[in-house]
């Protein structure tokens, strides 16, 4: 046994530092060390500039759920201080702030999977030599994967890098008596444990493997397996009194404080960066019995080709694996935030028909109220029921209404926007604090809160959400700006915005439930303000998108308030529709249709009746490249945005 | 080594405190009088204190490069010098001047440094150290202002002696379950229950009682414990939740059905009376008159209404009206319903009553209509005396919601919750009760950081006071809601209700995030 043990030892002191060093000579040991080093650099130089320029950090700041709200001050950091793994959780939050500058958040990454890689190589190194460094970049070439796919959870992340890093480092220990590494690895484990949460089974599972197959030290990887086990429980679950799952799996894919979308990459990326010790073992023991011991080191051009065959293999993996669809959504809830309408239509205009989520859609269609164009342009852009986003009649099946709830956690920030903007301000509200509630103090979530009571002359609440966020370090410099704005004038009266929200609020009270129909919103709000042109445009968006031309036909006289030039074109097609099929004569106000509209419909007709005898799906598509843009086509075929732009 | 560290340490605090003492006797000489009384924040002007309350930090709302305070009460004075506007008071000194000085005035006297370095001295702002010591402990519920959802919750215990404050269960440890309406037997706060709402643990109550904490099967509403500790009387409430379009406070509350039960722990047995699980009547909020012969809670009609419909057309007026009714312990043994104040005669809804431990007021919130007053800016504090059966609105009340009130065993105090500073997050706010039953001017719970109400996202929800800390641990409470299989209580109530309260766990109408 202690000769086993003692070979295998010799064995680990040839493979960690003389092995491959021998058979070098000192300026090749450099040079080898040079190409790595420029190897690294280079990689993770075109890492981040991908992150920065394809994937963009900023994207996440801005549009993802999961990004996690950080604060500045006591009260703050306290709540993540009592618990296994608050302490990377925190670091995470205050490190992904840097989100905000692009550049700045594709360089945390990059650092983060560099920090991924050079543990990786040292893991590798520990267990098969110089040989084996190969496979460093395996772990990194997974995390591609959900970091193309804007994976926002820093703290798993982090918790992945630390785990890895201080495992690497446990394997260059070079404390040689049994009972110190155990102890040492007992007191590692309550210590990483408290610091890392559930990514400590990773440095617990690289230790053991490393102490009980590689180093043959039976009794630190005994204790370290152990721990990996009795820490989480006995810390987790008996001190803390934590459930099992956020003893043992927090911080980690699974759990429900992990963001869902990436994480069965994260567990990949864990199994790879587990396997890699045995991996490199049983590559370095290939190489060996391939090559001699004294084989000549890489030349400067097999090292160059080397790096360009991993650069071409993560270019491989980087754009297969772009969520390009992900980032046309964040983008376009960034640019909306940004009330860059223009832009959020150019953006939409080049997604697939296919492809429009309904965030996508609902972004659209408010950039075609805030342009002028709802009711003209809406069906030049792939449309649904759902594209207003707004009907939230919640289902009695507790499934149907499991999932409807679970979507408006997503949809809080977009439909409070949307609501404020309709004059619904009591839902923009709720929404708000629905997402205060779920999501912790998000800036957007704060702004709105510190808007909506504004906009009630409510300014001492506005001051709580106003204080809260200058704790925030992105927004904290406007927030005192908006405080200082407050003491001075507490109704923000002169502020076209607040101004705007007041003339279309409602002022009479009523009661309802969550998800009110969106009908009788809309109709509240028209009574309290008839020339509510939002809530009239969205109002009749609805009935067309759900095919009540009736409902349509009756508000039709609205029109009059709202000075449009002539009939806007889908209402005229739509009007027309309602006409031929219920043979009742629609109030225009005193408008006329246009001869091009009615020239489309009879065109549409009689090109329907053509093409209708080989069937509705070829119709449709006989039909599409001239009338997918009109409601007549949607009415019909239920698509639309799929005609010749 | 050691000793030279301590040495150095000493004349580093030796200096910083001569130096302080030097810029306060030149704050002292050279001020000259402002001609007013300085703003401060939080408003700490004109109350009574409790002799053994924590210091009452405050921010001077005055410009200044820097604050020179006296703390004074009778012979003893307290001086602070702070660079910033907070005046943070040192604890020791601070309970050393109100335990010396009860029943006189206490006065903060602001000094400022302008910028060109000279002092102005503010008129005194005056409170009265009261007699009487407040209970020491305050049990509350902390959440944020909850809609639909909710994920951070937790019941705290905070020492109005200190800033300490300790969580007792938080919601994270039951898997973000909804953790609400705690309960003690007055006085003792060795026994408590809390209310438990949770997709993974189910509907139940965790009862500590005996060093022992348990969950039931029965799912307590509002709780009151009769003196005896022998009963627990609860409300069985069916809540619904909806939301106002246009009102200042969106959010409203109505109970579709509301029974009163109680559990008789010795028999472990559930029970109801016909006469407070009428049909045909909303019966909420109980609780017992100090020697346990009455119970009071709160009843309003209950007519017939289209399920289907909700909220009911007639939902605002609905309004409560103040019942009690006799019980005797050992015959169990309950009289006739009598109405202490009609919701007809007030024009209000009368709700939450709670019974001074000395048995000679009843203190209740009135708000125009419904069962919820926290969400009814209308609600005010009222107060009758059990004596003379006089009431009144009491003035301390504000034009926003005022709720959750308790009182000190020894019927001098009373906190209560308030959203009189911003109109949406309550605060616990206390005020001192003279026997003759005047009520001074509240006062927000002070914290160590004057300034942290104000940025403060969370809620101080059902504040009770309490003589002494709960004995136990989140890690008992914590289990004792895991615990997989709940203690089940004979039930008697007849069948419809009993129905009501063992259904599938209630989700409804607020849901957990997570």
């Amino acid at each position: 046994m202690a000769k086993r043990r003692n070979r295998a030892q010799s064995d680990l002191q040839s493979a960690t530092t003389n092995e491959a060093q021998a058979s070098l000579a000192p300026e090749q040991r450099t040079s080898s060390g040079y190409s790595s080093t420029a190897r690294l650099v280079l990689f993770f130089l075109a890492f981040g500039l991908w992150l920065w320029l394809r994937v963009d950090p900023h994207l996440v700041y801005e549009g993802h759920k999961h990004f996690p709200p950080f604060q500045t001050g006591w009260p703050f950091l306290q709540g993540f201080l009592d618990w296994p793994g608050g302490p990377v959780a925190y670091l995470a939050a205050f490190l992904s702030q840097l989100y905000w500058w692009s550049w700045a958040g594709a360089l945390l990454l990059a650092a983060v999977a560099a920090a991924i890689t050079v543990a990786a190589d040292a893991i590798a190194r520990a267990w098969g030599g110089e040989r084996a460094r190969v496979l460093a970049y395996g772990p990194v070439l997974v995390l591609l994967i959900p970091l193309n796919q804007h994976f926002a959870d820093l703290k798993t992340l982090l918790g992945t890098a630390i785990a890895a890093g201080l495992a690497a480092g446990w394997m260059a220990l070079r404390l040689q008596s049994a009972g110190a590494r155990a102890a040492l690895g007992l007191v590692l484990a309550v210590v990483i444990y408290y610091l890392l949460g559930g990514p400590f089974l990773l440095w617990a599972v690289l230790v053991a493997l490393f102490e009980l197959a590689r180093a043959r030290r039976v009794l630190s990887g005994l204790v370290v397996l152990l721990a990996m086990e009795a820490v989480p429980y006995l810390v987790g679950m008996v001190a803390l009194a934590l459930t099992a799952k956020d003893a043992f799996l927090w911080g980690l894919p699974g759990h429900p404080d992990t963001e869902p979308s990436g994480g069965y990459w994260i567990v990949v990326l864990g199994g790879v960066m587990a396997l890699l010790g045995p991996a490199a073992a049983g590559a370095a023991h290939l190489l060996r019995r391939s090559h001699p011991r004294t084989a000549a080191p890489a030349s400067p051009w097999r090292a160059a080709l080397g790096t360009a065959g991993l650069v071409a293999v993560a270019a491989a993996i980087a754009l297969t694996t772009y969520d390009g669809v992900a980032t046309t959504t964040l983008r376009v809830t960034k640019l909306a935030e940004a009330r860059r309408w223009e832009a959020v239509l150019r953006e939409a205009r080049h997604v697939p028909g296919d492809k429009v989520n309904l965030v996508i859609a609902q972004h659209t269609n408010r950039a075609l109220f805030e342009t002028g164009r709802l009711p003209w342009d809406m069906f030049r852009y792939p449309q649904s029921p759902a594209s207003l986003l707004v009907d939230e009649s919640i289902g009695k099946e507790a499934k149907l209404q499991a999932l409807l709830m679970s979507r408006r956690n997503d949809m809080f920030f977009a439909m409070g926007d949307l609501d404020l903007r309709l004059g619904l301000v009591n839902e923009a509200e709720q929404e708000a604090h629905e997402a205060l509630t779920v999501h912790g103090p998000h800036p957007e979530a704060l702004r709105r809160l510190a808007l909506v009571n504004i906009v009630k002359k409510q300014p001492e609440a506005a001051q709580v959400f106003l204080n809260a966020l200058t704790h925030d370090l992105v927004w904290g410099t406007w927030a005192r700006g908006a405080l200082r704005r407050l003491a001075v004038d507490p109704g923000w009266d002169a502020d076209p915005e607040v101004k705007r929200i007041r003339s279309v609020m409602l002022t009479a009270d009523g009661v309802g439930l969550l998800g009110n129909p969106f009908e009788q919103r809309c109709l509240a709000l028209l009574e309290a303000n008839p020339t509510n042109r939002m809530a009239f445009e969205y109002l009749m968006a609805y009935y067309l998108l759900s095919r009540q031309l009736g409902g349509f036909a009756a508000q039709l006289p609205k029109m009059r308030r709202l000075n449009y030039r002539g009939i806007p074109r889908s209402y005229e097609e739509a009007i027309l529709i309602y006409e031929a099929e219920s043979g009742k004569r629609a109030d225009r106000s005193g408008r006329t249709i246009s001869s091009e509209a009615l020239q489309d419909f009879t065109g549409f007709l009689s090109a329907a009746s053509a093409a209708g005898v080989a069937g509705p799906q070829a119709a449709s598509r006989a039909l599409a490249p001239r009338f997918g843009n009109t409601y007549l086509f949607y009415y019909t075929f239920g698509a639309s945005g799929v005609g010749e732009r | 080594m050691r000793g030279v560290g301590r040495l150095t340490a000493l004349a580093l605090a030796l200096a910083c405190s001569g130096c302080s003492g030097r810029v306060a006797q030149e704050a002292f000489r050279s001020a000259k009088p402002a001609g007013r009384a300085p703003r401060i924040r939080p408003d700490y002007a004109g109350t009574v204190l409790p002799p053994n309350i924590a210091p009452t930090n405050f921010a001077v709302e005055e410009p200044g490069t820097r604050y020179v305070v006296r703390v004074e009460a009778g012979q003893s004075a307290l001086d602070i010098v702070s660079r910033g506007p907070k005046v943070i008071i040192p604890i020791g000194g601070w309970r050393r001047l109100l335990a010396a000085n009860r029943g006189q005035e206490l006065r903060f006297t602001v000094y400022a440094r302008a910028q060109h370095g000279s002092w102005s001295r503010y008129e005194p702002i005056a409170n009265r150290i009261a007699d009487e010591p407040i209970d020491r402990c305050l049990v509350y519920r902390q959440i944020d202002p909850a809609y639909n959802y909710w994920k951070d919750i937790a019941i705290r215990e905070r020492d109005l002696e200190s800033y300490h404050d300790r969580v007792l269960l938080p919601s994270k440890l039951i898997s973000t379950g909804c953790i609400n309406c705690h309960s003690a037997p007055p006085g003792r706060p060795d026994a408590l229950t809390i209310g438990l709402r949770s997709q993974e643990h189910g509907a139940g109550t965790v009862l500590l009682m005996g060093g022992r904490a348990r969950k039931l099967s029965t799912k307590f509403g509002y709780t009151a414990w009769h003196p005896s500790r022998r009963i627990i009387m609860f409300s069985d409430n069916e809540v619904r939740q909806f939301f106002h379009t246009a009102r200042p406070e969106v959010r409203d509350v109505l109970d579709v059905s509301s029974d009163l039960a109680y559990v008789d722990l010795a028999a472990r047995v559930v029970k109801t009376q016909p006469a407070f699980s009428r049909p045909d009547q909303l019966e909420t909020y109980p609780t017992w008159s100090p020697d346990g012969k009455w119970l009071y809670y709160s009843s309003a009609p209950c007519p017939p209404r289209d399920p289907g419909v909700f909220p009911p057309p007639d939902y605002a007026t609905s309004r409560y009206s103040l019942m009690r009714i006799s019980y005797d312990l050992a015959s169990d043994a309950w009289g006739k319903p009598e109405t202490v104040l009609s919701a007809d005669k007030t024009g209000r809804s009368l709700l939450l009553a709670r019974v001074s431990p000395n048995g000679r007021f009843v203190l209740f919130c009135a708000c125009d209509y419904g069962c919820f007053p926290i969400y009814q800016p209308s609600s005010d504090l009222w107060l009758m005396d059990l004596t003379t059966r006089a009431y009144r609105r009491l003035s301390i009340s504000s034009p926003r919601s005022e709720s959750w009130h308790s009182w000190s065993s020894n019927s001098r105090w009373i906190a209560f919750s308030s959203k009189r500073r911003d109109g949406l997050f309550t605060r616990t706010y206390i005020s001192y009760v003279d026997p003759e039953g005047r009520v001074s001017k509240p006062f927000i719970l002070p914290q160590r950081d004057p300034t942290a109400y104000d940025s403060l996202l969370k809620t101080y929800s059902v504040p009770e006071l309490m003589p002494a800390s709960v004995p136990t641990t989140p890690r008992q409470l914590a289990m004792a809601v895991r615990a997989p299989t709940p203690e089940k209580l004979r039930d008697e109530r007849p069948k419809p209700a009993a129905a009501q309260s063992a259904g599938p766990p209630a989700d409804v109408p607020w849901r957990q995030a997570r």
